[in-house]
């Protein structure tokens, strides 16, 4: 964007937009060697606002029902870190569940709760996740998880590489990113817990939940 | 002045890491492997080479067992970590280039670790090969 200084005749209106796009013509007598201050808040203030854009996140939708039992019970399956071992190299493909909507679920195989917050999702750029995921048998936080994410539009667009890694901290709590998207559109972004676990038994530590993501 | 920019240029670009083609990938492979029937040997290369995690295109150059390159295969891959026992939910997109070549877009290798990439060949020959490849 480009900022002029304008001429005096339009001094009545101090703050017009030229016709030019990406042009914004001031009335007042704005040069850099004059008052370079205002026009750093200027330049900044247009930058601010130039990220202020809509903005998608997790998907409101129906409330996750799937960790509740037809009673109205909480169902919370056990984990055990005596449960985890290598996977058999001939494994089957671990059974996904739904994606969820909102921003808080439990996991599909009703281990963990999920809850992710996200920083305002724009195309193109960086984006955290961070996941506070809890056991449902007692809300302890779930440490050691090494929580990844697995995003992608559909099943032939991943999201772009951005060099994305996770920290735990608090213990429990990962933050994920930088995650970048390059299509608007909703998105999927699936979080797995303790991989290096095999998911063929009940208290393995192994678990995942998917949540919805839009992109405007 | 622009001529020394221009050779200078021209001099990187013969300087690269292994010789890269105009795809990207190495002119070396990553791995070489040779099918379950013992009939065909690929060749693979990556983009990066070596892979890391994240989306990574994937080069095959197919040869017979006179190394000559074998067109008209139908490859259908999946991405997938034998130590998590999981795959991907990305389906990756194999193009026959010819001479033998065929790349395979959109394998996303989410996690970092040893990933195989578990190809069915049908087409001229019904066969089959695991590639292993290690992420960064």
């Amino acid at each position: 964007m480009t900022l002029h200084s304008a001429p005096a005749e339009v001094g009545r209106n101090p703050w017009r937009f030229d016709a030019s796009p990406g042009t914004l013509r001031t009335g007042y007598p704005l040069t850099m060697q004059s008052c370079p201050p205002v026009r750093l808040i200027v330049v900044a203030t247009l930058g601010f606002l130039g990220c202020m854009g809509p903005a998608g996140g997790a998907v409101s939708g129906a409330a996750d029902t799937h960790c509740i039992a037809a009673d109205g019970g909480a169902i919370a399956q056990d984990t055990s870190a005596a449960a985890c071992h290598v996977a058999d190299a001939n494994a089957p493909m671990p059974e996904y569940g739904e994606t969820r909507y909102n921003a808080q679920s439990a996991d599909d195989d009703c281990k963990y709760d999920v809850q992710l917050t996200v920083t305002p999702v724009r195309q193109a750029e960086s984006v955290t996740l961070v996941v506070k995921v809890t056991a449902r048998s007692d809300g302890a936080p779930v440490t050691g998880a090494t929580a990844h994410a697995e995003i992608f539009l559909n099943d032939t667009h991943p999201a772009p590489n951005a060099g994305t890694s996770t920290v735990e901290a608090p213990a429990g709590t990962y933050t994920i990113g930088p995650v970048k998207f390059d299509a608007s559109g909703r998105w999927t972004a699936r979080f797995h817990f303790f991989e290096s676990c095999a998911d063929d038994s009940e208290e393995s530590p192994h678990g995942h939940v998917g949540f919805f993501l839009d992109v405007p | 002045m622009r001529v020394g920019v221009l050779v200078l240029v021209v001099g990187l670009g013969a300087c690269g890491p292994g010789g890269a083609s105009q795809q990207g990938f190495l002119d070396t492979p990553l791995v070489t492997v040779a099918s379950a029937a013992g009939a065909l040997q690929l060749a693979v290369y990556s983009n990066p080479q070596p892979p890391v995690r994240g989306n990574v295109a994937i080069r095959y150059r197919v040869t017979d067992s006179m190394s000559q390159p074998v067109d008209g295969l139908t490859l259908e891959v999946v991405p997938w970590m034998p130590a998590m026992g999981h795959s991907t939910s990305v389906v990756p997109t194999v193009s026959a280039v010819g001479s033998g070549v065929y790349d395979l877009s959109n394998v996303y290798l989410f996690m970092a670790g040893q990933w195989q990439l578990r190809t069915t060949i049908t087409g001229g020959a019904a066969d089959s090969a695991t590639p292993e490849l290690a992420v960064q």
